[in-house]
């Protein structure tokens, strides 16, 4: 009797426990229409705004209205729209010290508040995505690389914006579906430690890198497919990859994770020879003293970083006028911290390099391709 | 073989009145616990047999991720890497940890007061700093050991290579060590010498005692921490990355992390790919449970009044004392010194007179005015103390349950609660991220997330560490209670959990140590205001600010230990009186 008691209590539970997770889980798929129904209150919003500017020349209010707004007055507007709103949540995977400083600029120069969540570029992408399936929008604009803002466009999560100041940029930073625009670019280089190797035994073509006397010296990163990619397209696809094939086969090439560790382990002459660092942290670590110097192999491989523009924002004027900024005025402010703009007006040490860009779409559409290439040759080293 | 133990005479505890204030807990724990750990468990099967979604393709039923997963051969590759280096890892650190557990606890080692909290720093370290601490120590190219031995025997000899399975076996046993160390320290505490005793009365030799006495009634903690410690190394990511990348071994958690990093996230593949770890897991979990239905066979902690006493090693002390320095030289003071050298430069040079120039504490005040950082470690200090004290007591009513009832069905509770242990981080966080967006109870966005993340991640680990030292309790001494009237809760509150004390404080402090390093679900689920400090470690790792980095380790391995000796000498003043 008393055991059967005890006996029920467990069963009970648990029934209980799997009877929630039925509901629970009827909740989830529930939720997955969710995005849909916050599109359709959205055209809702446009026919008030439509309404409204029947009676006379307003602003609009919404986010499909202000981004295809292209009057005189969009500068001003905007920026009396948006102190109104007085607040902005941005998702990025710019290193936060940075970002903190280009916010801080917004900030002083409009008065708006923002709100910054930083994670990796894949994170970013990832959280995006959930939150959006379960219909919750916290993020006004997006900051991160290139193929994770091209994900998030094929995922309908972001808006172009005809914003005046995307003819100050050059060609390449212009998406053609325009949900999202390059601010910056990470720029692949090369980087030695001086004290293990010579400048003038440093190669300055791809096949000078296959003299047996670089045996053992040279390292990647781990996950650069896309720089993989890039090179071995330049060179047409067989010879690239039959150079990359006599690389690992005649000197080796050792993995590296991560693009920081990979500088300083240059840096302390742990590796002596690396083919893919960012140039901005080379130049860093450079001008603190470190026995190291990059240069370029050309074309060099730039990988681009930009700006997009939430579908649903919270705070809608906010956004663009942010989405504006970046494009603008933060242009001169990001070359004075070391990266690479994308503005023709702003002056860079790069302006002179030879530059291919890594189409964040191909590598999304060929990843698989790519990937199981990169293993095949770089990782089993077959 | 459990069948006959369900049928089995019942416990002398039985409810009185109708609903008992036994039961509420008991059913409330049961409830919690059962919760967290189902949660992920029916998202992660849910997940391994759908598609990828995205917007414009919703996900679908399909086993190909299976197909995937376990037909491909460079998986079996992957299987063989990580099973030698799991194994080798659980090897090295279970010896090392029991036999500096066992010098700690039942010797007479000269200085062993100091070493309780010294033993755990390498714990304290942050995973990716002790391995590069490590880079720097033994690589073939930059290594101090290596360039040291080098210059003194005049040769070009590579005498360590960091960036070899055994190295990678090395890094990673030491760095887990203090886990065992902590399991086994907890078992030797409250385990009765009067066998070791007699035994040494009758003339067997230490050695004997050892393997014969002492080793076997510490089997439960022992297989517990083989448990743990193999499906940690099975999972864990920065080791293999670091060490093993290079040299091109490629592990089992590469795959799950190259499935989730694509786009669409792949998490249905990764999902695949951890149930081989969730079925392990299982494994072990049942055979623990066997152990524990043996019913009292390791109890020695019984009504007679026992002190542990150390064993006396006569002239070998001055060899274990000669252990205790070498390890505290090798594996604690000289990566802790790696770590201060380069938290005082700019960026890492090989120690020299010229790089002794440069020295200066700017790192330290640059990280002390980091954006966030103050908040962060009010943050982290509140949820890894909090999820420390929940997960130990709830932990703590249900291995009661598991080890001292015979409820049908409570080695089902027991796998329930440890099988989040073997959830990627990642996959975790996103579970938790998903099921309180679409269940929205103010949950999201706050701190309370993190918490629950923290909670169901860790709570196989508190439950071992509380299994460990709830078998050695006797039944008796909580049936005397009951016989003197006590009711269940006082017993619980004034027998149980005092004489759990060494195994609860252990556990207590490895919670709180691992959920301030904690990653991989936090970079998910915090927000901006409920930020913690492994996202700061993350970040200063990610932005290459390694001499940066080193500082907040040091300061993390100083409060760390302050903290840890203050628990010492808290629990030495509370529970039962053990001199």
């Amino acid at each position: 009797m008393r055991r059967t008691a005890k006996r029920t209590s467990v069963v009970s539970m648990l029934m209980a426990i799997i009877l929630m997770m039925s509901i629970l889980a009827a909740c989830g798929n529930g939720g997955n229409a969710e995005p849909a129904s916050s599109a359709s209150s959205g055209t809702e919003t446009k026919t008030d705004t439509a309404n409204g500017a029947a009676a006379g020349p307003a602003f609009p209010t919404d986010i499909d209205g202000l981004v295809a707004y292209e009057g005189d007055d969009r500068k001003e507007k905007l920026i009396e729209a948006a102190k109104k709103e007085g607040n902005l949540s941005l998702y990025t995977s710019m290193a936060l010290e940075d970002m903190e400083k280009v916010a801080a600029k917004f900030e002083e120069m409009y008065g708006i508040k923002v709100q910054i969540w930083r994670a990796g570029s894949e994170n970013v992408l990832q959280r995006i995505v959930t939150e959006a399936q379960a219909g919750r929008f916290d993020y006004d604009v997006v900051e991160t690389n290139g193929p994770e803002l091209e994900a998030l466009h094929r995922e309908q999560l972001l808006i172009p914006v005809k914003s005046p100041y995307l003819s100050d940029l050059i060609p390449e930073a212009i998406t053609p579906h325009g949900g999202w625009t390059a601010t910056r670019l990470n720029i692949f280089v090369q980087a030695y430690n001086t004290s293990k190797l010579k400048k003038e035994d440093i190669p300055t073509t791809w096949e000078g890198l296959l003299d047996p006397k670089f045996k053992g010296l040279i390292a990647v990163e781990a996950e650069d497919i896309d720089w993989f990619a890039g090179v071995i397209k330049e060179l047409g696809e067989e010879e690239g990859t039959k150079f990359f094939r006599d690389l690992v086969a005649t000197n080796g090439i050792s993995l590296r994770k991560g693009h920081t560790l990979l500088t300083e382990l240059v840096a302390s002459g742990e590796v002596p020879y690396a083919l893919t660092v960012y140039n901005y942290k080379a130049e860093q670590l450079k001008n603190d003293g470190a026995p190291l110097d990059w240069y370029a192999i050309e074309p060099a491989i730039a990988r681009a970083n930009g700006v997009g523009v939430a579908k649903n924002p919270k705070n809608p004027a906010a956004a663009v006028l942010f989405y504006d900024f970046m494009i603008n005025e933060a242009q001169a402010f990001l070359a004075e911290i070391d990266f690479v703009p994308t503005s023709n007006k702003v002056d860079s040490s790069l302006n002179d390099m030879d530059i291919r860009f890594v189409d964040a779409g191909i590598i999304l559409d060929e990843f698989d391709k790519w990937e199981a290439l990169w293993q095949e040759i770089i990782m089993e080293k077959k | 073989m459990l069948k006959t133990t369900w049928f089995g005479p019942t416990t002398t505890l039985e409810p009185k009145p109708l609903i008992d204030f036994k039961w509420f807990i008991i059913g409330v724990t049961i409830f919690i616990v059962s919760y967290l750990g189902i949660v992920p468990l029916a998202f992660l099967i849910w997940q391994s047999f759908s598609t990828p979604q995205t917007m414009t393709q919703a996900a679908e039923f399909t086993a190909n991720n299976y197909v995937r997963a376990y037909t491909d051969p460079q998986t079996l590759v992957l299987f063989y890497n990580s099973f030698i280096f799991a194994a080798g890892t659980s090897a090295f650190s279970l010896v090392l940890g029991t036999l500096l557990a066992w010098m700690n606890e039942r010797t007479n080692t000269p200085f062993k007061s100091l070493f309780y909290a010294l033993a755990i720093i390498p714990l304290i370290i942050p995973s990716i700093l002790f391995t590069v601490a490590w880079i720097f120590l033994a690589s073939p190219e930059i290594g101090i050991f290596n360039l040291a031995l080098q210059r003194l025997f005049n040769t070009d000899y590579v005498f360590f290579n960091i960036y070899s399975l055994g190295g990678m076996i090395w890094v990673e046993g030491l760095h887990y060590s203090p886990m065992a160390f902590l399991l086994m320290t907890a078992a030797f505490r409250s385990m009765d010498p009067s066998l070791e005793e007699s035994a040494m009365m009758s003339g067997a030799s230490i050695r004997h005692i050892v393997f014969k006495i002492t080793m076997k009634l510490a089997w439960p903690a022992l297989f517990a921490a083989v448990l743990i410690m193999f499906v940690r190394s099975i999972e864990s990511f920065e080791v293999p990355a670091l060490l093993g990348m290079p040299a091109g071994i490629q592990v089992f958690t590469s795959a799950i992390y190259n499935a989730i990093k694509r786009y669409p996230s792949d998490i249905g593949l990764a999902g695949s790919y951890a149930v081989t770890l969730l079925i392990i897991t299982s494994i072990g979990v049942f055979f623990q449970s066997k152990i524990s239905s043996s019913g009292s066979k390791y109890s020695t902690m019984t009504g007679k009044g026992y002190r542990p006493r150390a064993m006396d090693l006569g002239k070998w002390r001055y060899l274990t004392a000669g252990i205790f320095i070498v390890y505290f030289l090798l594996i604690v003071i000289i990566p802790f010194l790696v770590l201060v050298w380069s938290s005082l430069q700019r960026f890492y040079s090989v120690p020299s007179v010229q790089a002794f120039k440069t020295i200066s504490f700017e790192n330290y005040s640059y990280v002390l005015q980091y954006p966030s950082f103050l908040r962060s470690v009010s943050n982290s200090v509140l949820l890894s103390i909090g999820s420390a004290t929940t997960i130990m007591l709830l932990t703590a009513v249900i291995c009661w349950i598991v080890v001292k009832t015979r409820i049908r069905g409570r080695w089902m509770l027991d796998n329930i609660a440890s099988l989040p242990m073997v959830f990627p981080g990642i996959v975790l966080g996103v579970s938790i991220m998903i099921l309180y967006l679409q269940f929205d109870i103010g949950v999201y966005g706050t701190l309370w997330i993190l918490f629950i993340a923290y909670l169901t991640r860790f709570m196989p680990y508190g439950l071992r560490y509380n299994t460990t030292s709830m078998m050695q309790i006797h039944k008796e001494l909580e049936e005397s209670a009951a016989m003197s009237g006590a009711t269940w809760g006082t017993t619980f509150r004034r027998i149980i959990l005092p004489l759990m004390k060494s195994g609860f404080v252990a556990g207590w402090i490895y919670v709180v140590i691992v959920s301030i390093r904690e990653l991989s679900s936090s970079i998910l689920l915090y927000s901006p205001g409920s930020e913690v400090i492994s996202i700061v470690i993350w970040e200063l790792w990610e932005n290459g600010q390694y001499t940066k980095l080193s500082a907040l380790g040091v300061m993390f391995i100083i409060a760390l230990f302050i903290l840890v000796i203050g628990m010492q000498l808290f629990t030495k003043r509370i529970g039962v009186k053990e001199s």
